[in-house]
């Protein structure tokens, strides 16, 4: 009984993971799809599921797209011509048999192919590698300086009793309600006073500095590790950085560690500091990059897609060998039974 | 419960130490915060049109605000968007997390395709989401219409366009499922063993302990969740290019405010929308404090 | 235990590797200046496919000027290039030369954010009748000038699928030229079944967003929508609420509520339903030429002037584009001047231009214009400029009206007001934004 039971939970929690799974990387998985698309068929109606290459075929050394004609059989375009009409030449025999028909009545015929020319071009058409290392320093600059600072606040919000520290918890977390427009101008003003617009000091300082919301997850991380630890350290003789240091801090691998990540991609995706602070595209950051494949005046979609499959897959990559890190437990044994 | 007193030198050196630890929030509040929010507050009480300096009117901007039936309407919006999207983000993340704590094999896999959506760029997110929710032919109703269920048109229909966002926001809660994640790890499995040897039903042991275990966690993103959906904006800003619409159902308090900001040169109206928005907020968020603080369970602390 | 050494280890390498990978790279395809005498730096919003192309044009721009090099930064015009600009206008740290959205240049000169050049223009000899009329119109506010026309864009061309023409037993070669006809070919060729939408005639609001079908079909049928000489806002005119009644009509032929997926739009992000064949008319815009080229090359489509309705407008458009303009606060006003200039009225300058970015220049006289004269679609766009006797009404409040008439027409055709009171909701709030803007609050 107990047995049968089991078995159907697992197959419903399979089934469930399945379904659910994809219609999460469903969104991702077109983005595939379209960066291995070429341009004449991203807009497609109804659209390609799988990526599609017109079929071609050599005629009088010249490469020549696959239809299918009216009648069935198959035939190479040459040329369209005025009118609607199209001319052209069946595979073999070169162009003697070659015929004009209504262009109407053409069907592509297309096969499943990769388009690699999205990926190649697309790295070449922002200057992907110069954007990536920029990118690379300020969000690894950034986790960096959250880290240290987040993690010192949150412990002297949580573990140390003092005055004030409702007040000043209170007060940090108000910051995250004012919306940023409106501070924009004056905090950018503070920056021109400091000369640290045109740099990335913008963009890297603020986070050895603090940021509210990894405090506030830290803490609530933080306030899951027993007092009895740190009373017996204390009673030891140790002060409070070293229980920070030695006891804390060690325990809480798995919430630094998604402090860590949410922290990277913040940064990593971080769009509207980057424009402002930053006035030399030799500095701008990938973030910046993406929007440059779209304009008013034309998009390249299959390079956008492919680009930001680029910009994706390492960090998939990274989080699905990594992810034991941030599923640990925090507490050691004592309290696991 | 004796409450150990504390002496005044102790009181005194965890003053200092807790200002120390807190010092980089204090550097930072201090030059990087303290003069821009004063700067909005000042500025909410002027007309100040960016270019040229702000002129004094009083609560001009307070009173024309009041009787702008945008701003109730961009209000209304978002609080729409916060009391759906909030917690139907965090029971989606938490069944989510539930989902995959399990002991099944390839459940790494599993984990990361759920996680994906967190990552990829919303610049591509957007255009495949506008391709899903086409109400002709996207990939939703497609599905939708073979179950034979109703289609609704979605971002062209003002009444479903929100619902629309909401979804949108919903594939985006890996991040908030890895916290719970990571905190499942912390509750007692014996207590799990205990409890069912008891006779508790799966429901019964979700309720009293791994909620209670979770309560930091799930309260976190609350707050995190409620404050960022009512600055939600951005999404649906590049969703709608700038338009909020249909016929305003997208346009959100931010959208409204960046839009008198940057768009229509009235910072100083922005700000003022900015402080009463703000004010809201921190109310909200106190008594979302003050009156689910006996539902949050710390371990560490008794 | 192990597990989290070889995960430091692993995060060791990765930041190792990228900062190694990274540190000898330095792929720069921006126009850089090497030891120049003056670098002045010039934002534009050209992303995508006018990236390269607006590279080229700054490469040709370097390669002429032995004293100014031009470093361009791309500062995408969406969300954020409000932001960046007017942030850096406010803290004095603007660039030398910026691009500007032809309808924005009143605001902008209004808010003091750009400079106006008539000592520039006057000693180059510049005269109005060098361009285009709508285009100086455009730029002209308060009795100076504070842009110069970079491109202009006249909206729009009408194009129709001849392929689906076909399928209807409609010629191919014979597009609307009235209202009315647009009416009986839509009838002919929309195709609703069981509720879904196969295939449509035309959607008259769905041409780049609300706001410009507006003013497109407004003008069409002679409405007008703001007197400078009064300042007075004008949307309600009575032939403009007949242009929006014939824009509504089409919201009673199908359920609004489902076609707007197929939205098209500048820089569409989604599928532009014109190039899939399932709209058959659509107004579209020059820069759609290249568009289609790329995406939908197998389109047989035709290209003509905008339908008129009966004793509407004749070959009716307005003038769009871009324009450079000089921030307040520019270090170095008189080499952007120059880039300016070159731009936009240099002969050479224009040609480069307009052959680079296939765009057309608002400089009347450029050697460019009669290139265009042979060139396929663009030459039908030429002859659409040179009737071409609308702008955008030039006024601060311009920002305000756009999302106003987008709001009166979303409010109409979805029902909600009658065409008469959404357009007259528009102009009472947009009189009352232009009177506080002329009040210089």
């Amino acid at each position: 009984m107990a047995k049968t039971n089991r078995n159907l939970t697992k197959i419903a929690t399979y089934a469930a993971l399945v379904i659910l799974g994809t219609i999460f990387t469903l969104p991702f998985f077109w983005l595939l799809s379209t960066s291995f698309k070429p341009s004449s068929r991203i807009q497609q109606w109804p659209p390609d599921i799988l990526p599609m290459q017109p079929v071609r075929v050599k005629i009088d050394g010249q490469n020549r797209e696959v239809y299918r004609a009216k009648d069935g059989t198959e035939v190479a375009l040459i040329e369209r011509l005025k009118g609607g009409m199209a001319r052209v030449s069946p595979l073999e025999d070169g162009r003697a048999k070659e015929r004009i028909v209504s262009a109407d009545d053409l069907e592509s015929k297309i096969r499943p192919g990769l388009e690699w020319s999205n990926y190649t071009r697309g790295l070449v058409f922002i200057p992907f590698f110069q954007e990536l290392r920029n990118t690379l320093i300020i969000s690894l600059s950034c986790v960096l300086g959250t880290i240290l600072s987040c993690s010192l606040v949150a412990y002297g919000l949580c573990k140390i009793e003092w005055k004030g520290r409702n007040l000043l918890f209170l007060i940090l977390l108000s910051t995250m309600m004012l919306p940023a427009q409106v501070t924009m101008i004056p905090v950018f003003t503070i920056f021109v006073r400091l000369h640290w617009v045109d740099t990335f000091l913008p963009l890297i300082v603020p986070s050895f500095l603090g940021s509210a919301f990894f405090i506030f997850l830290l803490r609530q991380f933080f306030m899951g590790i027993p007092r009895e630890l740190s009373e017996a350290a204390k009673l030891d003789g140790c002060s409070e950085f070293a229980i920070y240091r030695r006891i804390v801090m060690p325990l809480s691998k798995p919430a630094l560690a998604t402090v860590s990540l949410f922290n990277f991609l913040a940064a990593w995706n971080d769009f509207l500091n980057p424009l402002i602070y930053l006035l030399d595209e030799s500095k701008y950051t990938l973030s910046l990059g993406l929007a440059m494949f779209t304009g008013q005046y034309g998009n390249e979609y299959g390079m956008l897609m492919a680009v930001s499959a680029v910009f994706t897959l390492p960090i998939i990559v990274l989080f699905f060998f990594t992810q034991r890190t941030f599923i640990q437990g925090m507490t050691m044994s004592g309290i696991k039974g | 419960m004796i409450r150990k007193t504390k002496s005044s030198a102790t009181e005194r050196r965890n003053l200092r130490n807790g200002l120390l630890f807190c010092s980089p929030v204090i550097i930072g509040l201090a030059t990087f915060t303290l003069y821009p929010v004063c700067a909005s507050l000042y500025y909410s009480f002027c007309n100040y049109p960016m270019l040229k300096p702000p002129v004094w009117v009083g609560l001009a901007n307070y009173q024309t605000l009041f009787h702008d039936p945008v701003f109730y309407k961009s209000l209304g919006n978002t609080a729409y968007f916060a009391a759906l999207a909030t917690p139907l983000g965090i029971i989606t993340a938490f069944f989510m997390a539930l989902l995959l704590n399990q002991k099944v094999k390839g459940m790494a896999v599993f984990r990361t395709m759920f996680f994906v959506p967190s990552i990829v760029p919303m610049v591509a997110g957007v255009v495949l989401w506008l391709w899903l929710l086409k109400s002709d032919g996207g990939l939703i109703n497609t599905i939708l219409g073979a179950l034979h269920l109703p289609t609704p048109g979605w971002m062209s229909d003002p009444a479903w366009s929100k619902p629309a966002l909401i979804l949108m926001s919903l594939w985006g809660v890996g991040g908030w499922m890895l916290i719970y994640l990571a905190g499942l790890q912390d509750v007692p499995v014996d207590l799990y063993e205990a409890a069912e040897i008891d006779g508790a039903s799966p429901l019964q042991r979700m309720l009293h302990i791994t909620i209670p275990f979770l309560s930091p966690h799930l309260f976190f993103t609350l707050i995190m969740g409620f404050i960022g959906a009512m600055g939600y904006f951005t999404q649906a800003f590049v969703m709608t290019s700038g338009k909020g619409g249909p016929v305003d159902s997208t346009r959100f308090f931010s959208l409204y405010l960046f839009q008198n900001a940057f768009m229509y040169w009235k910072m100083g109206y922005a700000c003022a929308m900015a402080w009463i928005l703000f004010i809201l907020v921190l109310l909200f968020t106190l008594f979302l404090f003050k009156t689910s603080a006996r539902f949050v369970h710390y371990g560490g602390e008794k | 235990m192990r597990t989290s050494r070889n995960v430091r280890r692993l995060l060791c390498f990765i930041l190792i590797f990228s900062l190694a990978l990274c540190a000898g790279c330095a792929r720069d395809r921006s126009s850089g200046a090497r030891g120049a005498k003056v670098v002045i730096s010039v934002w534009h919003p050209w992303g995508g496919s006018q990236k390269e192309r607006l590279a080229d044009v700054i490469n040709e721009f370097n390669r002429a000027h032995k004293d100014i090099q031009v470093r361009a930064v791309f500062t995408p015009n969406d969300l954020d290039s409000n932001q960046k600009f007017f942030t850096s206008v406010a803290a004095d740290m603007p660039p030398d030369a910026t691009f500007v959205d032809g309808p924005q240049v009143a605001a902008w000169a209004e808010q003091g954010a750009i400079a106006p050049l008539d000592s520039f223009i006057k000693a180059s000899g510049i005269k109005p009748e060098d361009y285009f009329a709508p285009c100086w119109q455009q730029n002209s506010y308060r009795g100076k000038v504070w842009a110069m026309t970079y491109c202009a864009d006249p909206n729009f061309a009408f194009a129709w699928n001849k392929k689906v023409f076909r399928e209807c037993g409609l010629d191919p070669e014979k597009p609307p030229t009235t209202i009315e006809e647009i009416d009986r070919m839509n009838d002919r060729i929309t195709k609703i079944d069981h509720g879904r939408i196969v295939r449509i005639g035309i959607i008259p609001w769905l041409q780049f967003g609300n706001a410009n079908a507006m003013f497109t079909w407004g003008w069409a049928y002679r409405g007008s929508f703001y007197d400078p000489k009064t300042q007075k806002v004008t949307a309600n005119d009575p032939n403009a609420v007949k242009a929006l009644e014939w824009m509504v009509s089409y919201a009673k032929k199908f359920d609004v509520t489902r076609i707007n997926g197929f939205a098209a739009g500048f820089g569409s992000r989604d599928q532009n339903p014109f190039y899939t064949g399932q709209i058959a008319m659509q107004c579209l815009h020059i820069s759609q030429l290249d568009d289609i080229k790329q995406y939908a090359p197998d389109l047989d489509y035709g290209l003509t002037f905008l339908p008129a309705p009966a004793g509407g407008e004749v070959h009716s458009s307005w003038v769009g584009g871009w324009c450079l303009a000089i921030p307040k606060g520019s270090k170095h006003p008189k080499e952007a001047w120059e880039f300016l200039r070159w731009c936009c009225r240099d002969p050479k300058g224009t040609q480069a231009v307009g052959r680079l970015q296939s765009l057309l220049p608002g400089y009347r006289k450029s050697p460019f214009i009669d290139e265009v004269r042979t060139k396929p679609g663009y030459s039908q766009f030429l002859r659409i400029m040179e009737q071409c006797r609308h702008q955008r009404p030039v006024m601060p409040a311009q920002s305000f009206y756009m999302g106003s008439l987008d709001r009166a027409v979303d409010y109409a055709v979805y029902g909600r007001m009658s065409c008469r009171e959404a357009l007259d909701e528009s102009t009472k709030e947009t009189q009352a934004e232009l009177d506080l803007r002329l009040a210089g609050r």
